[in-house]
């Protein structure tokens, strides 16, 4: 077999490298490569280089992340499924639902006695101390209690949502700060 | 592939299941299934995303969203993938994203460097004679710096390659080119390694 050399033709060795390793090139190839070889000390050289860096390379594997990242990983998943059951969209909270319709009754029933007062709306939402002197005893507990539990679903998931997003959130400035140092 | 329906599966028989079962008993928040996935993946994960940011800090943020993106979109899963072609992909994909926005900050401040430019890569810089390796620990810091320095699309195959020891249908279906752009993406990434490190090659 005529053995053909030129910086070309060793690029093209070179290309073939992988596959050569690999013994998945076609007989025909793989015997014009190891006839090249023998011949030329630059691409045999070249190519010991490759087999002694893919070794090498196996031992870049085994870094271990530490058990304290899966548990925090973990803790995470489990923030956010929470966010997720309380969020209104995926789970309507059908007792929030009935809670607010039942005070909007409990409203319109005591509308007839306070006709010639005031509006009951405003005792939702202006100053309920100033109200509860007039209200119905009833009233005075049940209203500003339905509110309060009106609002409370919001309220809890911010909360979860910020504490979430602070924790999220610091790792990355101090992240990007040292990207710039990179 | 196992078939588990979701109702008649014991608590018990989870370690023994598949990655995709696992996955569909996680979707009405079975967070025992799910924990066993984190189990399977974050070490091998960590360390693709370790060799290719070489930076703790973000190699774990990236290993924790990469895991919620999963957990949000677990019904989105369909078996066209193995489960861990899936969250390799999702993971390099912020690998990917992360390396770019930091190459952004370096070129804002120092303008493109040498390393930036693909055609210079493969040329030896003269830095990594045999003087500078004291011994094999030292060897392997350098092989990993040099790593850090491969261009992305050679930098991630090689990993996942001669790292993780996947095969190269695994890779193509994480970084979704073809198989044959996977070899020679390998051989290339193999040579302009070799090359900036043909030096120490030869001592040892
Ligand atoms: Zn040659």
């Amino acid at each position: 077999m005529r053995v053909r050399k030129s910086s070309g033709y060793c690029q093209l060795v070179a290309e073939s490298f992988s596959a050569y390793l690999d013994r998945s090139l076609p007989a025909s190839v793989e015997q014009e490569i190891a006839a090249h070889l023998e011949q030329c000390p630059e691409c045999r050289q070249r190519l010991e280089g490759v087999k002694a860096l893919v070794t090498d390379l196996k031992k870049l594997d085994g870094i271990e992340a530490g058990p304290e990242i899966a548990w925090s990983i973990k803790r995470a998943v489990r923030r956010l499924a929470r966010r997720e059951a309380s969020m209104p969209s995926v789970r309507p909270l059908p007792f929030i639902t009935s809670t607010v319709a039942a005070a909007i009754l409990l409203i319109m029933v005591s509308m007839p006695g306070r006709m010639g007062n005031s509006p009951a709306q405003r005792s939702l939402s202006a100053s309920p101390e100033i109200q509860t002197a007039q209200s119905p005893r009833w009233e005075r507990y049940v209203l500003p209690a339905q509110v309060g539990e009106d609002n409370a679903p919001g309220l809890f998931e911010q909360q979860a949502a910020a504490q979430d997003s602070a924790a999220k959130r610091e790792p990355s400035r101090i992240r990007g700060a040292r990207a710039v140092r990179f | 592939m196992l078939i588990v329906t979701k109702k008649d599966v014991e608590q018990a028989d989870l370690p023994l299941m598949s990655d995709e079962a696992l996955l569909s008993n996680s979707l009405e928040g079975n967070l025992v299934a799910f924990d066993l996935l984190v189990d399977r993946y974050y070490d091998r994960l960590y360390g693709y995303l370790m060799r290719f940011l070489k930076d703790s800090d973000t190699a774990e943020d990236l290993l924790q969203e990469t895991f919620l993106r999963v957990w949000r979109k677990r019904a989105e899963f369909k078996n066209i993938a193995s489960f861990s072609t899936w969250i390799y992909t999702i993971a390099g994909n912020l690998a990917r994203s992360e390396w770019r926005r930091r190459k952004r900050w370096r070129m804002l401040r120092l303008g493109p460097s040498r390393s930036e430019n693909e055609a210079d890569v493969e040329l030896p810089d003269g830095r990594s004679g045999p003087d500078r390796i004291v011994e094999g620990r030292m060897a392997v810091e350098e092989l990993a710096k040099e790593l850090q320095e491969l261009p992305e699309r050679y930098r991630e195959v090689v990993i996942l390659r001669d790292i993780q020891e996947m095969t190269y249908e695994e890779i193509a279906g994480i970084v979704q080119v073809p198989v044959g752009t996977v070899k020679s993406r390998l051989n290339r990434g193999r040579l302009i390694l070799q090359d900036k490190l043909g030096k120490w090659h030869e001592s040892t």
